[in-house]
C-alpha cells in the first residue's frame, strides 16, 4: 500500500463536514449500552466496490473527514483498503475502536494507509469497563492498543460514555488515559438506545448532571494545560456555566457554545448496509433518508426530509418540534432541543431533551428535580428505542433506595490528588450549590428587572 | 422535497448553512449565557461578584500553594527581676589554661535603695501661721460662701 501524502491536523482542529461510517455491525465485544446492538454483521452490508463508490461520493459532497466505526471496523476484511481510499480522496480518515485485538503490526498498517486519529472506547476502570463491555480482559487490551498506537506514532484518544457505573471513576480514568499517552477524551452520555434501553438502570438521572458537569469541567481544566483535551460529544451540555470552556476542550477563554444539532448540516451517518442518516446515532426507523443503493448521496442529502430537517434552523419552523421544557427555554431558538437523538430515544419523538445542565439548574432553582422511568421497552433491533416517562419531584424529595445514585461522595479520586487536597468531593459539592445559587440570583434578578435580558 | 441552504454558489454541498438567519439567535444566546453565569454583570453590584471571584482564586491558591511550617513558639523569658545597685565587674585576668568562673554570682530579687535617698512623704503639711478667723482645729476644710470684708469697728469688738 502506498504512503498517503495528506497530512491531517491534530485533535484540536475543528471538523468542517464529517461522516461517521459503520463499516460493519460485526463486533467482538458485547456492550450492555451498545445502541446498535452490534455483534453479527448485517446480512446486506456494502461490498468493497460499493464502499469505494461511496467514498468517492462523500468527497464530492464536501465531506472532509470520515470516521470508521462498527461494530468493530477492523473485523471487516477490506477495512484498510477502504481507509486508504478515503485518504486518497483527500479526506481525513479516523477510527473508533474497542481496541480488542489490535497489535503492533496492525497499528503500523493503520498508520501506513493514513489512518491518523484513533479513538479507543474505554468505559471506566478495569472492572467497570469489562463488565459494561461484556468481556473480561477488554480493558487491558484497550490500553495495550494505546501502547501500540503510541509506538507507531498515531494520534490517539479515548471515548467514554457517562453512566452510573462509569461516572464515579472519571477522575481515575482521566489520569489513566493521560498516563497511557492519550491526547483527547470524548465524552458522551449513555442514552437508552439498543442494549442501553434494556439496561436502563445504568442511565444517569437528569438531576445527577448537577454534580457530573462540575466534575467534568474540573477535569477539562486540569487536562488542557497538559495537552489532554476533554471534548464533550454532541449529546453533552448545554449552556450551563461550563459550556464555553468545554466547547474549547478545556480552554477557559473559549467563546463558542452549543449552536444546535448539526445532523445533515455538517454531519452524516452511514450504516453498514448503505443507509444514510443525518447523524450516526439517530434511530434508523425515524431518521433514515434511504440507502445509497437506491439514490446518490447528493440526492439523499438534498431531497429527503430526514436529512434536511435542520435546514429550517433560524426560521419560525425551526422550533415547531419543541415541547416540554425545551419549548419554554431561553435558548430554544438556537438550541432547538439540543441532541435530537437523545430526546428521541427517551420519548420516541424529538424536541424535549432531559439531559441538559441548564435545564437541571433552572429546575433546581424552582425546587424541582426530574427523573426518567422506563414505560415501554425497545423491541430488540439495532438503533431502536423504548419510551420513558419524565417524573418531576420536589428537589429535596427523599430518594428511593438506589445504590447506583451518583453523588459527589462516590467519586473516586487519584491518590496523588487527594494527597494534595483531601477535600475534593466536598469542594465539588460546594460548587454544585454555588451553581444553583448563581442561577437563582439570575432568575430572581430577571423577575425584578425583566428588561435586563429580554426573552429570546 | 428540496430544501435550500445558505451556502455560496458553487460551494460544496457540505457543510451547509441552515436556511434561516442564526446570527441573531447566536448573539442573543451569547448575551443570555453571559448573564446567567454572571447575573451581577448588569448591576451596580457587579463588584460583589468580582469579590467572589477573587475570594475563590485566593482560596484556590491557598489549596494549591504549599503550607508554610508553623512559626516557632516564642522563647519564654527568664524569671528574673530588675536589679538596682552596682554590679561589680569580675576581676578578670588573662587566663592560660582553665578559666575559673568569677566569684560574683548573679543577683535575684529586689535591691533596696541606699538610706540617703529621699523617702516619699504622705500626710498633711500643717501651715505655720494660722489664718485669722479660720478655725484651724481641724485639717483644711472646704469653704463655701462669700468672704466678707470686716470693718475696723467689727475688729475692735
Amino acid at each position: 500500500m502506498s504512503q498517503p501524502t495528506y497530512q491531517a491536523p491534530a485533535f484540536t482542529s475543528r471538523r468542517k463536514s464529517y461522516a461517521v461510517w459503520e463499516t460493519t455491525l460485526k463486533c467482538n465485544l458485547a456492550c450492555s449500552h451498545c445502541g446498535s446492538r452490534a455483534g453479527d454483521a448485517r446480512v446486506n452490508e456494502l461490498n468493497t466496490a460499493e464502499a469505494f463508490d461511496l467514498v468517492k461520493q462523500m468527497a464530492e459532497a464536501g465531506i472532509t473527514e470520515v470516521t470508521m466505526i462498527g461494530g468493530e471496523a477492523f473485523l471487516r476484511p477490506d477495512w484498510l483498503d477502504i481507509a486508504e481510499a478515503i485518504t486518497r480522496q483527500g479526506m481525513i480518515c479516523s477510527m473508533t475502536t474497542g481496541g480488542y485485538g489490535i497489535n503492533r503490526t496492525t497499528a503500523q498498517r493503520m498508520k501506513d494507509v493514513g489512518i491518523n486519529q484513533i479513538s479507543v472506547s474505554v468505559d471506566g476502570m478495569q472492572r467497570t469497563h469489562d463488565r459494561l463491555r461484556g468481556k473480561i480482559g477488554s480493558w487491558r487490551y484497550a490500553f495495550e492498543t494505546m501502547e501500540h498506537l503510541q509506538a507507531v506514532g498515531i494520534y490517539f484518544g479515548a471515548n467514554t460514555q457517562v453512566n452510573r457505573y462509569s461516572a464515579p471513576e472519571f477522575p481515575l480514568l482521566f489520569q489513566a488515559l493521560i498516563d497511557a499517552g492519550a491526547k483527547a477524551w470524548q465524552i458522551q452520555m449513555t442514552v437508552p438506545m439498543g442494549n442501553a434501553a434494556d439496561n436502563s438502570e445504568l442511565l444517569m438521572q437528569p438531576y445527577e448532571l448537577l454534580t457530573f458537569h462540575p466534575l467534568l469541567a474540573q477535569l477539562a481544566k486540569r487536562g488542557y494545560p497538559q495537552g489532554f483535551y476533554v471534548q464533550p460529544g454532541n449529546n453533552y451540555g448545554y449552556y450551563g456555566p461550563y459550556d464555553r470552556m468545554l466547547r474549547g476542550f478545556g480552554r477557559e477563554t473559549e467563546f463558542g457554545f452549543w449552536r444546535g444539532c448539526q445532523a445533515g448540516l455538517s454531519t452524516i451517518g452511514i450504516e453498514a448496509d448503505g443507509t444514510i442518516k443525518g447523524c450516526p446515532s439517530l434511530p434508523t426507523a425515524a431518521y433514515s433518508g434511504g440507502s445509497i443503493r437506491d439514490a446518490s448521496l447528493v440526492e439523499i442529502l438534498t431531497e429527503r426530509d430526514e436529512l434536511t430537517f435542520n435546514l429550517k434552523a433560524g426560521t419560525s419552523e425551526g422550533t415547531d418540534h419543541l415541547w416540554g421544557f425545551c419549548k419554554t427555554c431561553d435558548f430554544a431558538a438556537l438550541c432547538r432541543g439540543a441532541c435530537n437523538w437523545t430526546a428521541h430515544v427517551f420519548f420516541d419523538r424529538r424536541g424535549n431533551n432531559p439531559y441538559c445542565h441548564h435545564r437541571a439548574l433552572v429546575n433546581a432553582t424552582q425546587n424541582l428535580r426530574e427523573e426518567v422511568i422506563i414505560r415501554r421497552k425497545a423491541n430488540g433491533l439495532p438503533f431502536d428505542n423504548g419510551v420513558f416517562d419524565l417524573s418531576t419531584l420536589a428537589f429535596d424529595a427523599p430518594f428511593n433506595d438506589d445504590p447506583l445514585r451518583f453523588t459527589a461522595e462516590k467519586i473516586q479520586w487519584p491518590k496523588q490528588w487527594l494527597a494534595e487536597n483531601p477535600h475534593l468531593s466536598a469542594e465539588l459539592q460546594a460548587e454544585v450549590e454555588r451553581n444553583i445559587a448563581t442561577m437563582r440570583t439570575a432568575q430572581s434578578t430577571r423577575a425584578l428587572t425583566p428588561t435586563i435580558m429580554p426573552a429570546m | 422535497m428540496t430544501t435550500v441552504n445558505n451556502n455560496r454558489p458553487n460551494a460544496p454541498l457540505l457543510p451547509r448553512q441552515a436556511h434561516g438567519d442564526q446570527n441573531t439567535n447566536i448573539r442573543q444566546a451569547s448575551r443570555q449565557l453571559n448573564w446567567l453565569n454572571n447575573p451581577f454583570v448588569n448591576q451596580k453590584t457587579g463588584y460583589i461578584d468580582l469579590a467572589n471571584v477573587i475570594r475563590q482564586i485566593l482560596n484556590q491558591l491557598g489549596v494549591q500553594l504549599p503550607t508554610p511550617s508553623p512559626a516557632p513558639s516564642p522563647i519564654k523569658p527568664p524569671d528574673v527581676q530588675p536589679v538596682y545597685g552596682v554590679v561589680l565587674p569580675p576581676d578578670v585576668q588573662p587566663v592560660y589554661g582553665v578559666i575559673q568562673p568569677p566569684d560574683i554570682q548573679p543577683v535575684y530579687g529586689v535591691v533596696l535603695p541606699p538610706d540617703s535617698m529621699a523617702q516619699p512623704v504622705y500626710g498633711v503639711i500643717q501651715p505655720d501661721i494660722p489664718l485669722v478667723s479660720v478655725d484651724d482645729s481641724t485639717p483644711i476644710q472646704a469653704i463655701y460662701g462669700a468672704i466678707v470684708r470686716l470693718d475696723s469697728n467689727d475688729l475692735a469688738q
